[in-house]
C-alpha cells in the first residue's frame, strides 16, 4: 500500500440474517491515512447502490475536506424488504489516490420468529373493591422464538392497573429465557364486571407486538356490614323509664294489647225536663279472639256505677260480626260510660255502639 | 273482613271532653287510652312485644333507621347518645352491633339524618358532621374543616343543609353555636362546605329575625322550611349556582306562629307537622292548618305544659306494617310520659301509654 490512502475501517460487512421489516446498523468509518504534510483531500459522497435495503447517512454535509490523520464516520443500515439475499456495494468518492474505494457488504433477509409470551396472559383478580388497589398478581415474560432473540422496549398500562417492580427497559431474552415475575395491581375505578383486554402491553420487537395481558375482575362499590334482607318491617319503639331502655316491636297483626286502656263518652240524651233511663246499651264487634271489656256506668244524679264485664270473641275467632250488649239499668240521664280494658285480656275491636234509653216521664226536681 | 256498620265509630273529637253535656259528634267518644280509632272501628291498640334489651352503652335510643347502601343491601341502625349500631338478625335473633363510638360528652339530643346516595348523614350538634356507608370502618366526617356540627338537617336540590350550626367541630378551639346559621354543600357532594373554593356551598345568618332556629324540613323538591320559635322562614332554591337560595320569612312576628319544640316536627307526605305555642300545626310551605284546636289542645297543652326531663318528640309512621296502615303523628312527650297520637285518616287524637316508660324513639324499620 502506497500513502496516501483513504482506508475504511471495514472491506466487507455481512449483517446476517434480518428480519423483514426490522433493521440492523453499523457505524462506518474512512481513515486518509497520510504523512504529515501531504495534502488534503475531498470526499464528494458515500454511497450505497441498493438503496433500497440499504441507507448511508450520519456523515457531515458533503464535501468533506480530510487532512491527513482524519476519520469520516456514518451509519450503515440494512433493512431488508423482503426476504433473501441482498449483496451490495457502498463506494466513497473522493480525490484520494485510491479512489474509489469500495465495501462489500450483505444481507439477508429472514422472517420474523421472535415470540415474546406472557404468562400469564389474563390476570383475574377476582371481587375486589372500587378504588381500592388490589393484591399483586404476577406475570412471566418468555421469548419462546426459535432462534431469535427478543428485545422488550416498553411497558404501557391502563390506568387503572400498576407495576411495582418494573424492568429497567430496554431488556434482551435469548430463546427460551424468562425474566419476571413482575407483580401487578388492579386500582378498578368502575363499579361491576371491569375487564380490560389491553391493559397491560410489553412491547418488543417480537411478531405482534404490543404483548398483551388482559386483566378483569368483579368490582363492588363497599363491602356491606351487618345487612339486613329487608323482607321484615317492624315499628320499633324505644322507651325508658325508671328502669333500663327497651326497645319493643309491633306488626300491627296483634291487637291483645299488653297495656289497660279505656275509651269514654258522656251521652245526654238530650229531652230536657224528661226522665230517662240508661236500660241497654248494644254493640257489635269483630271476633279477632278471645278478648274481654268491662263497661262502667255513672249518671249525673246518682251514686250509682254499674259495672258489667264482657266475653267478646272466642278462641276460634272467624273475624264476623256480631252482636253483644251490656243491660246498664241506670236510672237519670246525662250518662258516662267507660268502657275499659285490662291489659294481655285479648284483642277488642268494636264496629258500632248504640245505647238504648227509655223515656219515663217528666222530671221533677228533688226526686230521685 | 266482612261487617255491617251503620253508623260507623268515630275518635275523640278532637280531644277529651270534661263539658257536660259533651258537645260531640254522638258516635265520638271523649277520651281514648291505648284505643285505636281505625276504619271506623275502634280497637285495642296493637301489642307491643319485647324486641331489645338496653343497648350496651346503657345509654337510650334516640332514632332508627334503615336505609340501603350502594351494593343495595339494607341496613338498620340505632343511634344512641353514646354509640351508633347496627342491627343484625343472625337465626332470626335481633342482634346489635357497634359501628361507633360517639365521642363525650354528648348533647344526648336527638339526631338530625339525611339519606342520599347510599349514605346516611346525620348530627346532633355533640360531634362534627357524620356518615354511614353500610360499611364496617365506622363513620366518617368530611374533612372540610368548614363545616362543624348542626342541630337540624335537610337536603334541598342537591345540597345538604345544616340549621343552627356548632362551627368549628364541637372540641375544637374557638368552637361557637350560630342558632341562627344556615349552611349547606357543594351542590352534589355533601364533603365539600368551603364557599372560598366552591362558589355552590355557602352558608347565610338569619339576622332579621328575632329568635332562633328549632327546625329544618324539606317540603319539596325546591323549598324547605326553617322553623323558628315564633316564625318560619322558607329556603327556596334559586337554581342559580353563585347564589343557590332564596330566603323569605313567611313570618317574622315575635309573637308568631313558629316550633317552640325543636324536635316535635315531622313530615307527612308534603305536609309538616310541629307545635306551635298556640296549637299543633301542618304547614306545606304555603298554607298554616290546625290539627288539634278545641278541646284537644287543652288536655295536650296540659301534658305539654307538664314536659320535663327529655324532650318532645313528635314522630311520623305510615304504618304498623304492611297489613296495618296507620299514617299518624306520635307526639310523645316526657314527664307524664305520655303519647298523643294523631290519625291523619281519622284527624282525631288518641293517647298511648306504657310501663316502659317514655317513647324515645320510633321507627318502621327493616327487622331481618
Amino acid at each position: 500500500m502506497s500513502f496516501p490512502v483513504l482506508v475504511p475501517n471495514f472491506n466487507f460487512y455481512d449483517f446476517g440474517g434480518v428480519v423483514v421489516g426490522s433493521d440492523a446498523g453499523v457505524t462506518i468509518s474512512f481513515k486518509y491515512v497520510a504523512n504529515p504534510g501531504d495534502p488534503s483531500i475531498t470526499v464528494n459522497s458515500v454511497d450505497v447502490d441498493d438503496t433500497l435495503n440499504y441507507g448511508v447517512g450520519g456523515f457531515a454535509a458533503f464535501p468533506i475536506i480530510m487532512f491527513p490523520g482524519d476519520t469520516i464516520s456514518g451509519n450503515l443500515i440494512f433493512g431488508p424488504t423482503g426476504l433473501g439475499d441482498f449483496p451490495a456495494t457502498v463506494t466513497c468518492s473522493s480525490d484520494a489516490p485510491n479512489d474509489p474505494v469500495q465495501i462489500s457488504i450483505d444481507g439477508q433477509g429472514i422472517p420474523n420468529n421472535r415470540v415474546l409470551t406472557a404468562i400469564p396472559n389474563l390476570l383475574d383478580f377476582g371481587s375486589i373493591k372500587i378504588l381500592v388497589p388490589s393484591a399483586p398478581m404476577d406475570v412471566m415474560l418468555q421469548n419462546t422464538g426459535p432462534s431469535l432473540s427478543v428485545t422488550v422496549t416498553a411497558l404501557n398500562l391502563d390506568p387503572q392497573v400498576t407495576c411495582t417492580n418494573p424492568p429497567a427497559f430496554p431488556f434482551t431474552l435469548n430463546p427460551g429465557d424468562t425474566a419476571g415475575p413482575f407483580h401487578f395491581v388492579f386500582t378498578p375505578t368502575v363499579a361491576g364486571f371491569d375487564s380490560i383486554p389491553n391493559a397491560i402491553q410489553w412491547v418488543s420487537n417480537a411478531v405482534g407486538t404490543p404483548t398483551l395481558v388482559a386483566v378483569q375482575a368483579v368490582v363492588f362499590l363497599i363491602t356491606p356490614a351487618f345487612v339486613l334482607t329487608g323482607a321484615v318491617q317492624q315499628l320499633l319503639l324505644s322507651f325508658v323509664g325508671a328502669g333500663n331502655p327497651v326497645t319493643k316491636s309491633s306488626d300491627g297483626e296483634d291487637l291483645n294489647c299488653e297495656e289497660d286502656g279505656h275509651f269514654q263518652k258522656i251521652v245526654d240524651f238530650g229531652l230536657a225536663s224528661i226522665e230517662k233511663t240508661l236500660q241497654r246499651l248494644f254493640f257489635r264487634y269483630e271476633n279477632l279472639g278471645s278478648g274481654q271489656v268491662t263497661a262502667a256506668f255513672k249518671s249525673t244524679r246518682s251514686g250509682a256505677q254499674p259495672t258489667d264485664t264482657k266475653n267478646i270473641g272466642s278462641a276460634g275467632a272467624d273475624g264476623l260480626v256480631y252482636n253483644s250488649y251490656w243491660d246498664a239499668q241506670l236510672s237519670h240521664d246525662l250518662i258516662q260510660i267507660l268502657i275499659s280494658r285490662l291489659g294481655d285480656t285479648g284483642p277488642v275491636s268494636l264496629t258500632e255502639f248504640v245505647a238504648k234509653v227509655v223515656v219515663k216521664g217528666e222530671y221533677v226536681e228533688g226526686s230521685n | 273482613m266482612p261487617s255491617i256498620q251503620n253508623i260507623p265509630l268515630k275518635g275523640p273529637w278532637k280531644g277529651i271532653i270534661s263539658d257536660s253535656p259533651a258537645p260531640s259528634d254522638p258516635q265520638a267518644f271523649d277520651d281514648v287510652l291505648n284505643f285505636f280509632m281505625r276504619k271506623g272501628r275502634i280497637q285495642s291498640r296493637p301489642r307491643f312485644n319485647p324486641f331489645l334489651g338496653a343497648p350496651p352503652d346503657g345509654s337510650l335510643t334516640r332514632n332508627w333507621l334503615t336505609f340501603q347502601d350502594v351494593a343495595n343491601a339494607f341496613h338498620t341502625l340505632e343511634w344512641t347518645a353514646k354509640s351508633l349500631y347496627a342491627l343484625t338478625a343472625p337465626g332470626g335473633v335481633p342482634t346489635r352491633n357497634l359501628i361507633a363510638a360517639f365521642p363525650q360528652p354528648n348533647t344526648n339530643l336527638p339526631y338530625a339524618t339525611e339519606i342520599s346516595q347510599g349514605q346516611v348523614w346525620f348530627a346532633n350538634g355533640s360531634d362534627k358532621l357524620a356518615f354511614v356507608d353500610g360499611e364496617l370502618a365506622g363513620i366518617q366526617h368530611p374533612a372540610d374543616v368548614n363545616v362543624g356540627s348542626a342541630f337540624f338537617m335537610t337536603q334541598l336540590a342537591a345540597h345538604l343543609v345544616l340549621a343552627n350550626t356548632i362551627e368549628p367541630a364541637p372540641g375544637n378551639p374557638g368552637s361557637f353555636q350560630f342558632p341562627t346559621r344556615v349552611r349547606w354543600s357543594k351542590s352534589g357532594d355533601y364533603t365539600i362546605w368551603d364557599p372560598t373554593t366552591e362558589f355552590t356551598a355557602g352558608f347565610t345568618d338569619l339576622q332579621d329575625v328575632p329568635d332562633d332556629i328549632t327546625g329544618l324540613k324539606s317540603l319539596s323538591q325546591n323549598t324547605a322550611a326553617i322553623w323558628r320559635t315564633n316564625g318560619i322562614t322558607l329556603m327556596y332554591a334559586t337554581g342559580l349556582g353563585v347564589a343557590p337560595f332564596n330566603f323569605q320569612n313567611y313570618a317574622r312576628s315575635p309573637v308568631g306562629i313558629g316550633n317552640i319544640y325543636p324536635y316535635s316536627i315531622d313530615i307527612y307526605n308534603n305536609s309538616a307537622v310541629f307545635v306551635a305555642f298556640d296549637d299543633i300545626y301542618t304547614f306545606d310551605g304555603t298554607n298554616l292548618g290546625r290539627i288539634a284546636g278545641g278541646l284537644a289542645k287543652k288536655a295536650i297543652f296540659t301534658d305539654l305544659d307538664s314536659a320535663a326531663g327529655d324532650v318532645v318528640r313528635g314522630t311520623v309512621i305510615p304504618s304498623f306494617g304492611p297489613g296495618f296502615d296507620f299514617a299518624s303523628y306520635w307526639l310523645s312527650i316526657p314527664g307524664p310520659n305520655v303519647t298523643w297520637i294523631y290519625m291523619f285518616e281519622e284527624q282525631k287524637w288518641v293517647r298511648m301509654n306504657s310501663t316502659a316508660g317514655r317513647l324515645t324513639a320510633l321507627a318502621q324499620v327493616a327487622t331481618s
